[in-house]
Parts: structure tokens; C-alpha cells; sequence
């Protein structure tokens, strides 16, 4: 037997010889599934966590899927093993991860992030009609302007707050009522209003970091609650898109719309006063009504009948 | 109640406790490579070496967790142990 034979029959020889020793046969199981935990991937005992900014891409993106995604790891370990080179392990890795995220990513850099949150709240300060990123953002400023706002978000204090409380009645008026038109209206006021309570609807990409919010963490738990998120997003603002096309299509509806925002912002503008006194500390008499009164304003509005 | 606990008695206890039956050992031991197939590792269905790689890191992690556990194992007193040189 020549050298070249010898060499290669040492795998299954050796194979053979540690599959008698239990740790052996260990360190080979481990050797063989998750090669990447002799080695790198590793969190630094120094730190509590995974340094992300520390390691390379490729190493980020195998840290997630070991952390998150199993079957994606133990198929990219075994191209490893078949000799697979590093840009086809990269591909694999985004595709793998990409289908188990609502939102998939676009690069291995952006796992550095934790998992992703398609941020698209409305900011009047940032929108602009023409941004041909946002097409359906400037269909929005005709219904701000019914509201008395506009592009830019300039207008003084008190025309916001009327704004934002008239914007609080017709939503609780539209969602006291069945019809989906009504239910995708309500959603689309919540969505220009920031007010559905899911971030991924009320915050922008800006407000989101202003705020200093911390971003979801790679455990299997952060994924799932993350896609539930931007799901739920997702659908909310296909809602309120069909409720934007329907107040575009319905003039009926669109003049019915007007004509609520008018008469409530009229009914709430008049009734400030009277809530800036009652909120007067010195004042003998308190409020009474925990919502600020805007469940008496809801009997102010009309909507015609709708399927 | 649990009074003591001596060398032994662990001894006793721990070898009673049933080894990890890892998917992988059991692949590895029962599809050993042969000369034929050459590799270091032996050719399984994927579906087969996902759930092995799945089983594998579970178990890893839990075994990282219970050492983080051991090494902050609060000390146990011990009245019966006599140290005659407490006093000086």
C-alpha cells in the first residue's frame, strides 16, 4: 500500500478507533455538527453577550442561525464541510435567515442590528411628495390638510393638539362601527396619527433612534415577537391603504370625512378653554370625564351607510 | 428534609443518572465511515442532520449554563467539621 492509500484511509481508521472512546465520539459529533463552537462564536468571557461589532460578517451571520436558526446552521456547516466557498455560504445564510423573518434582510451587516423592524410610521416634518421612495406618503397631506396641518408640521401648538384630539374622536367613532370601510379608515387615521400602539406603524426611522430605544435581541423568543410585530404592521397598513384608496374613490364618503373633521374640530377647539380652566390646579371643580371628553363628541359625527 | 450529603453518597447519586442519548453519537456510532465512503463523517439525510444539530447545541448550551451555575454555587457550612486552628 503506498502512501497516498494509507493517507487516504485514515479518516475511517480514525473514525473508527474514536468511536470507541465516548468523549472522543463527542468531540467528533461536535467536530462534525457545530465545528464553529471548537473555535470562533464564542462569546468573549470578558462580556456578557455576543460582541457583533467585533467579529466579521460571516461570523455574525453563523452566530444568529446557531442562536435562532438550527436548521439553516446545520445546513450551512455541512456546505462548510463539502468545501462550499464563503460568498455561496453567505448567500445561503441570507436566504435561510431571510425566509424564517417577515422582513428579510438584504446583507449580513444589517444581523449586527438585531432582527429587523420595518419602521413606517408618518412624520409631517418628513414628508415630502416628492420622494419616490414614499409614494403613498404624499397622498397623505390632503388629509392632514382637512386637519389644519400640513407638510413640514409648522403649525403652532394649539392647531396640533385640536388636530391630534379631533383625530382621537373620529377614531372612535369609525371604530365603533362594523363595516370594514370604517375599520380601514380608523386604521388609517391611527397610522397618520401614531396611535395603533405596534412601533412598526407609529414610529419612523428617526423617532425610533431619538428615542434611544433599544433594539430587539437575536434569541428565538425576540425573533418571534419581532415577525408578530412587522406582521401585524404590515397588515395595518395594508388596512389603512385601502382605507386611503376608498376616501380617494367615495366622494360621498371623502365630503362625509371633511365635514366630521370640520364639525369636530369646531366642537373640540371650543371646548379647550373650558378643559385648560377644569385643568387649572386652583381650581374648585376637577374633570370627571377620564378620556378628555372625547367620547362625548363622538355623537357629533355622521357617515353614511356603507356595504 | 435534606440534612447532608457526602462524598459517596454523590458518587451514588450521580452514577445513577442515565447518559444523553445525543442523535449525533448514535449516527456517528451506527453509520461509521468506511474506507468506502471516505469522509471523515457519515452521509445522513438532511432532515436527519438538523435534528442532531438541533439536539447537539441544546445540549451544549445547557451544559454551558449548568457549569455558569456551578461556578457560582453559594458555600455550604459544614458544623461538623472541626478546624482546631479556627482559634488562633
Amino acid at each position: 500500500m503506498n502512501a497516498l492509500d494509507e493517507l487516504g484511509a485514515l479518516p475511517a481508521l480514525l473514525t473508527t478507533l474514536m468511536g470507541d472512546d465516548p468523549h472522543l465520539l463527542l468531540v467528533q459529533a461536535v467536530a462534525w455538527l457545530d465545528p464553529g463552537n471548537l473555535t470562533a462564536y464564542q462569546p468573549d468571557p470578558r462580556y456578557i453577550d455576543f460582541d457583533y461589532d467585533a467579529e466579521d460578517d460571516l461570523t455574525v451571520g453563523l452566530y444568529v442561525c446557531r442562536e435562532c436558526f438550527p436548521a439553516v446552521y446545520a445546513s450551512v456547516m455541512q456546505l462548510q464541510w463539502q468545501g462550499v466557498d464563503e460568498r455561496h455560504i453567505t448567500r445561503c445564510l441570507l436566504e435561510g435567515i431571510s425566509t424564517q423573518l417577515t422582513i428579510p434582510i438584504g446583507s449580513l451587516e444589517e444581523l449586527r442590528y438585531g432582527p429587523p423592524v420595518d419602521l413606517c410610521g408618518v412624520d409631517l416634518q418628513l414628508l415630502d411628495p416628492d420622494d419616490a421612495e414614499n409614494p403613498p406618503f404624499d397622498r397623505l397631506l390632503p388629509l392632514f390638510a382637512d386637519f389644519g396641518l400640513s407638510r413640514g408640521g409648522d403649525e403652532p401648538r394649539d392647531v396640533q393638539q385640536a388636530a391630534f384630539e379631533t383625530a382621537q374622536v373620529l377614531i372612535q367613532s369609525l371604530t365603533s362601527r362594523p363595516e370594514t370601510v370604517y375599520q380601514d379608515t380608523a386604521k388609517l387615521l391611527l397610522w397618520m396619527f401614531s396611535l395603533s400602539g405596534n412601533t412598526a406603524v407609529d414610529y419612523t426611522q428617526e423617532a425610533f433612534w431619538e428615542n434611544g430605544f433599544d433594539m430587539a435581541n437575536w434569541t428565538p423568543e425576540d425573533v418571534a415577537l419581532i415577525n408578530d410585530i412587522n406582521q401585524e404592521a404590515r397588515d395595518f397598513i395594508t388596512s389603512a391603504l385601502n382605507g386611503l384608496q376608498i376616501l380617494e374613490t367615495d366622494s360621498a364618503l371623502r365630503k362625509a370625512f371633511n365635514r366630521n373633521v370640520r364639525t369636530l374640530k369646531k366642537a373640540v377647539q371650543k371646548a379647550t378653554p373650558q378643559k385648560q380652566k377644569r385643568r387649572n390646579t386652583h381650581a374648585r371643580t376637577y374633570p370627571t370625564d377620564g378620556d378628555d371628553g372625547t367620547a362625548a363628541f363622538v355623537r357629533y359625527t355622521r357617515w353614511p351607510d356603507r356595504p | 428534609m435534606f440534612t447532608s450529603l457526602d462524598v459517596q453518597g454523590l458518587v451514588n447519586c450521580l452514577s445513577q443518572v442515565p447518559p444523553v442519548e445525543l442523535q449525533a453519537v448514535t449516527l456517528l456510532r451506527e453509520l461509521r465511515c468506511t474506507s468506502a465512503t471516505g469522509g471523515w463523517f457519515p452521509a445522513v439525510q438532511p432532515d436527519c442532520v438538523v435534528e442532531a444539530t438541533r439536539q447537539l447545541i441544546d445540549y451544549i448550551k445547557s451544559c454551558a449554563t449548568l457549569l455558569d451555575k456551578l461556578k457560582y454555587l453559594a458555600p455550604i457550612t459544614l458544623p461538623m467539621l472541626e478546624i482546631p486552628e479556627w482559634p488562633l
